[in-house]
Formats: C-alpha cells, structure tokens, sequence
C-alpha cells in the first residue's frame, strides 16, 4: 500500500517536473530509450522523448557514431533525416553502430540559412524517427521555433552544433572519444544540460557484437558540467 | 550576303519588293534602283534563334509545333481550333498577336501540310476547304528542287492542275518519283509527320486570360486554378504526376518555363503548388503573361484518392514524400539522397548516390570496421616512424598526432578493369591517438594518407 502511494507520488512529480520543463505542455511523445539503464534512468523522462529538441556538441565523429548508434534504436521501422554542410558522412561505417543505410536519408545543403529551413520543415513532417542537422548559431528563438516543430511533427530532432549557447532544447550532450580498450569504440558522454534532470557523466563502449552501450564507468565530474553550464 | 559576285540581298521587305528589289540581287543593282536603300548585314543564326522562340511561343495555339526550313512554322491544329473559336478565328488571333511584336506573317491552314505550306507561300493564305483552289498555284508550291520545277516549265507545266490532269505512269518516269510523292504529300494521299519541337504531354491545362497579369498573387491564382484541373484529370486517369512544366505567354512573345519534379508520383494540387512556390518568383511578368500552360511530362500510375494534404497517421510515406521534394525543390536535385552499397571493395566506389526512396536488399558488408566519416578525396600526411619503421605520429592540419594504437594492414587492391594498372593497392591501419581519436590511414608505395575519421 504505501509502496504504491509511493509510486503514485513520483508519477504525479514526474508530470509535474515535464509540464516545468515544456513551460507548462505535457510531453506525450514516444519515450525513445537508449537501451541502457543507467543512460535512460539519468532523464526524467527514461529516454528521449519523441517531439522534442536535443543538441549535441562535441568531437564530430564520435557524435556521429554515438548518434547512429542511438538512432539505430530508435523506432527502426522510420526513416531517419539528416541535414548536413559536408558530404563526409559514410553509411558502411553507421552500418556498424546498428543503422541501416535504408533508413538514412541525406539532405546537403552548404548554407546555413537553407540547412535550418530544412530541418524545421522536416521537423514538422510526420513520420520521420529523427531529423538531425548539422547547424551553428542557433539562438533561443530559433530553436524555441524548431521546439515547437518538432511538437507538431512528433519526431526526434537533434541539432549537431559546435558552439554552445542558450538554447531552447531539453537536452544538451558532448561526446568526446576516449581511450578504447582495442576492439570498441569508447566515449566520454555528458549529459550536459537536462531540463529537470541532473548533468551526468560517463564512460561508454559501444559493442558492435550485441549492437549495445556498455557503460564502463560513471565518472564524477557533475562538478566540471554544472561550471560548463 | 557576300557569295560570288559580291555583296548580295539575303531578304527584302514589302516595300523594297514594290520598288521592283528581290533576293539574290546585287547591293550595287539594289542601290541603283534605290538610293536610298537601308541595308542591315543578314544573320541566318540569329534569324533561326528568332524562329526557334516563335516556335516556343505557338506553342500556346497547339503542343504540336516545328520549325518547317529557314523561314517556316508548322503547326498540327487538328482538335484544338475548336478552343480558339475555330480555325479562321484562330489564324486571326494568331496574325493580331504577332502583328502585335511587328512581325509579317503568311498564314494559312489547309487539310495536309504540304497544302498549308503551298497555300502560305503560293495561295492567298487564310483557311483553305478543300484542294480544288491549289490546282491554280505554279508547280513551285509543290516544294520541289529548282531544277525540277524549271524542268517542268520548260514542258510548259506550270500549274499544278496541269500535272494533276497527266497520266502517273509516264510521269513518274519522266520526272521521277519524287514528284508524285510531292503531289501525293499536297493532296493527302500521302501521310507527312510534322516532328513537333518538342514531344507534347498528354495531360495539360492551359488557361486563356482575358485581361494580361503581372502580379504575383494573380499569377499564383492562375497557377492554381491549372494545377486543380491538371490533377482533376490525372485523378480521372488514374495517374500521378512526376514532373511538371508550367510556360507562361508573355503579351511580347517572349515564353518562360519552369519545371519541377517530385521523387513519388503525386496529383495533390496544394503540394504541387508549394513546390511551385519557391520557384515562381524566377517569372518575369514583364508587360503582362496572357497565356499560362501546365504539362504533367512524366506521369505514373497512381491508384486512390490523394487530395488532402496527409495530417493523419496512416499517411506518413506521403508526408515524407512531400518533405523530400521539398527539399529537392529548394535544396537541389542531387542534394537530398540515400548511400546505396556498391559491389565494390574499393572506398572511393563502395556507395552509391541513390533517390530517397531507393530500395535495395542489404548485401554483406565489410568485414572490418568502416569509419563514420569518409574525407572527399583522402589527404596526404607527414608521418614519424619509430625504430621498427611504424608510424609513431602523424601531422595533419597542422597538428601532430601521437598514435598510441595502430591494427592492419588491411591490403585493398585496385579494380584494374577499371583503372588500368595505374593505381597501385592501398594497406589500410586503424590507428588511435592519444586522446582516444580514431583514424583511417593507408599507405600506397611510400606516401601516407588520411581517408577517414573513426566514431
């Protein structure tokens, strides 16, 4: 009895912190889980939620490969979009992390100004798993616009960029490469920022043999991510 | 016109013709005659440009439209004079029109083309009922070689009648058989293909404006009401667009044309017409457009009904269809695609540029690690080797990297039935620096190179 008053309370906290963190919108989408527990359970949400805006920051191809192997996860029956300013990305090498090239649709545009018209339009589109672009220098109204985008398409967005700014985004992580133990990739993960959650850190492996995280570590400088904020 | 003999007339106009001046004579007899005489140096390539846009331009009156010699137009009018108010009313709205941009015109329309063109150039032009008036046009009207028609006045043929009333036999072997082909084209007994300038859609809408628009917003609404028509009848067909071409009249004569495509086949009037948008604002009304024409060029089959833009779950493939040519309208072509494997070993050649709804079955992938990212062309790198001849470190934007970890080789040989034997066989290394950066290098002979970036 006072275990399930219990649970009911942290249900209701729960919702209480998502109507914060949205300025008043519940979140009803999809939870998008990385497939570990220790990763989902440092979100309030248990994942990412499906309509909502993410960023990423960090060393290119370690997100990307983080992302790939994430976004292999992520609803895999849905294309997935991806915005970008280089003709660098090489889907044998996302293969690996789980996300097949079927899925991957490639949208080139050079000028910034084009990558964010496309990665709000495509936001708005249902039906894609994951938009993600590639786009520096979105400020708070920018991505306050591709926020609500991604309300109304009820995909992932994912905005890859390399300064870090206010931003209207729930979350925010840098991926950085680590040491490997020789077969496997390895990464330093932060959660960096986390509307009603806590920055966290991490050591993670991906496994390309069972096509999943590995954590390897929690590290402890929450410290050095709270001074980052 | 400088041939032998000097400087020659190429073209006179109807007053120089009545002052007694005509093709082929010399400028000194021309200027004797008349003083006066303004002359301008011909231009064939500019006189045939002018014609190819006159060409583009009747393409409003009929899709089946050609350039018919140096100084013709031949138009196959059958089952849409009725659109202008029949044939004598449309030849009339064709002589205002380009009495309109100052241009003289012989028009005619008869039953075959060989009859349109002698009628034009021989008769007294207009709508010609039957072939009984053509027996009184000379034998030139038959379009026939020079020598022929002078052979046949010398045998005091001169008429067309006067061939008609001969006996075929004997006339073709008197004259060959290019003359009864010519008589036969004339009168319709013979089939003659106009090779329309370019091959016309079969499903189009064309709007007539009464009154000339050059506004955004009236041009917009026209665009739109051509768009539902078009869809209208490719919904009634069954078919869905792939793309589209919209050819604006301007009031000058002048026809701009925009084109757009879509990656699945579609017939839905307001995504058309987003697609359309962006690209509107290359039209120049100038002075006012008074004919607007869509052609769907490349339809497909397309079963069920789609004419409400997809907001409900079940439509998703549509909204992404939408999206994509989106993308592709604003974005270009090329730019929006899939990575389609490649039976190729080779890194350079192992992907494909595929549309975004490509589909293909997975084939097997390498068996090493790939990277995520694949530099444009690989990029050639000073190394530091350590004792055993390794390499220790690499320098590359200007950075000195220190490896700490280096696996392979993995040996990739050239496809010499492609290349020939100039390119020599790579050893690819996964190395890992100190930081933990992952990178792709090979070796091919001496020079080190960097191809790609690990995750």
């Amino acid at each position: 009895m006072g275990q399930q008053l219990h649970s009911g309370v942290i249900d209701q906290l729960r919702q209480q912190m998502n109507r914060l963190a949205l300025g008043g919108r519940l979140l009803t989408g999809k939870i998008c889980s990385f497939g570990d527990p220790t990763l989902d359970a440092a979100l309030p949400w248990g994942g990412l939620p499906a309509g909502s805006l993410h960023e990423m920051v960090g060393y290119a191809p370690a997100v990307t490969g983080f992302l790939g192997a994430y976004l292999g996860q992520v609803r895999p029956s849905r294309p997935i979009l991806w915005i970008t300013p280089e003709q660098q990305i090489y889907a044998p090498g996302l293969a690996a992390f789980g996300l097949d090239h079927r899925r991957l649709t490639i949208a080139w545009a050079r000028r910034a100004q084009d990558r964010l018209w496309a990665f709000e339009e495509a936001l708005r589109t249902p039906g894609y798993a994951a938009v993600v672009a590639e786009i520096d220098g979105a400020d708070l109204t920018a991505t306050r616009r591709l926020q609500l985008a991604a309300e109304s398409g009820h995909g992932l967005g994912i905005l890859i960029r390399r300064d870090t700014v206010v931003s209207a985004a729930l979350t925010r992580w840098r991926i950085e490469p680590a040491l490997s133990d020789g077969c496997n990739p390895r990464w330093t993960v932060s959660l960096e920022r986390c509307r009603g959650g806590q920055p966290a850190s991490w050591l993670v492996d991906w496994d390309h043999a069972s096509l999943h995280f590995r954590l390897v570590a929690a590290l402890a400088d929450r410290s050095l991510a709270a001074a980052a904020e | 016109m400088t041939a032998s003999g000097g400087v020659r007339l190429a073209a006179v106009n109807a007053v120089a013709a009545d002052s007694g001046l005509a093709p082929g004579m010399t400028l000194a007899d021309a200027r004797a005659l008349v003083p006066d005489l303004v002359t301008a140096p011909s231009d064939p390539a500019g006189d045939a440009a002018a014609l190819e846009r006159l060409c583009a331009w009747c393409g409003r009156f009929s899709p089946w439209v050609a350039t018919d010699g140096a100084d013709g137009l031949i138009l196959d009018i059958s089952g849409v004079a009725h659109l202008f108010g029949g044939e004598a009313k449309m030849l009339g709205l064709m002589r205002q029109k380009l009495q309109q941009f100052g241009c003289n015109a012989r028009l005619a329309a008869a039953d075959t083309p060989a009859a349109a063109w002698a009628w034009a150039r021989y008769g007294r032009g207009g709508v010609l009922q039957g072939f009984g008036a053509l027996h009184d046009l000379p034998v030139e009207a038959l379009r026939l070689s020079c020598e022929l028609s002078d052979d046949l006045k010398r045998l005091g043929l001169r008429l067309i009648g006067d061939l008609v009333k001969l006996p075929r036999g004997p006339l073709a072997r008197r004259m060959g058989h290019g003359l009864l082909e010519r008589l036969d084209a004339l009168f319709g007994r013979r089939e003659e293909p106009i090779s329309p300038r370019l091959p016309p859609a079969p499903w189009r809408a064309r709007a007539d404006l009464p009154e000339p628009v050059c506004t955004r917003e009236a041009i917009d609404h026209v665009l739109r009401r051509l768009l539902d028509a078009l869809c209208q009848l490719l919904e009634r067909e069954q078919r869905g667009a792939r793309r589209l071409m919209l050819h604006a009249y301007r009031v000058d004569g002048i026809v701009q044309s925009i084109g757009i495509g879509t990656s699945l086949a579609n017939r839905n009037p307001v995504h058309l017409f987003r697609l359309y948008r962006d690209r509107l604002d290359g039209i120049d009304p100038g002075f006012g457009i008074e004919t607007m024409l869509l052609e769907a060029s490349d339809c497909e089959m397309l079963t069920g009904a789609q004419t409400v833009l997809p907001q409900a779950k079940g439509d998703r493939p549509a909204a992404i269809a939408q999206i994509v040519d989106r993308l592709q309208a604003r974005l270009g072509h090329g730019a929006v695609f899939r990575q389609q494997p490649v039976e190729s070993h080779w890194p350079e050649r192992s992907l494909r540029r595929a549309p975004p709804f490509a589909r293909w079955h997975v084939t097997s992938s390498p068996a090493s690690p790939r990277p995520v990212s694949l530099l444009p062309r690989p990029e050639p790198v000073e190394i530091e080797t350590n004792a055993a001849g390794w390499p220790s470190a690499f320098r590359w934007h200007r950075v000195l990297r220190r490896l700490s970890r280096l696996e392979g080789p993995e040996r990739l040989a050239p496809e010499w039935w492609r290349d020939g034997l100039v390119v020599t066989h790579r050893d690819y290394f996964r190395a890992e620096d100190a930081q933990g950066r992952r990178y792709w290098l090979f070796r091919e002979q001496s020079a080190w190179f960097l191809h790609g970036l690990f995750a």
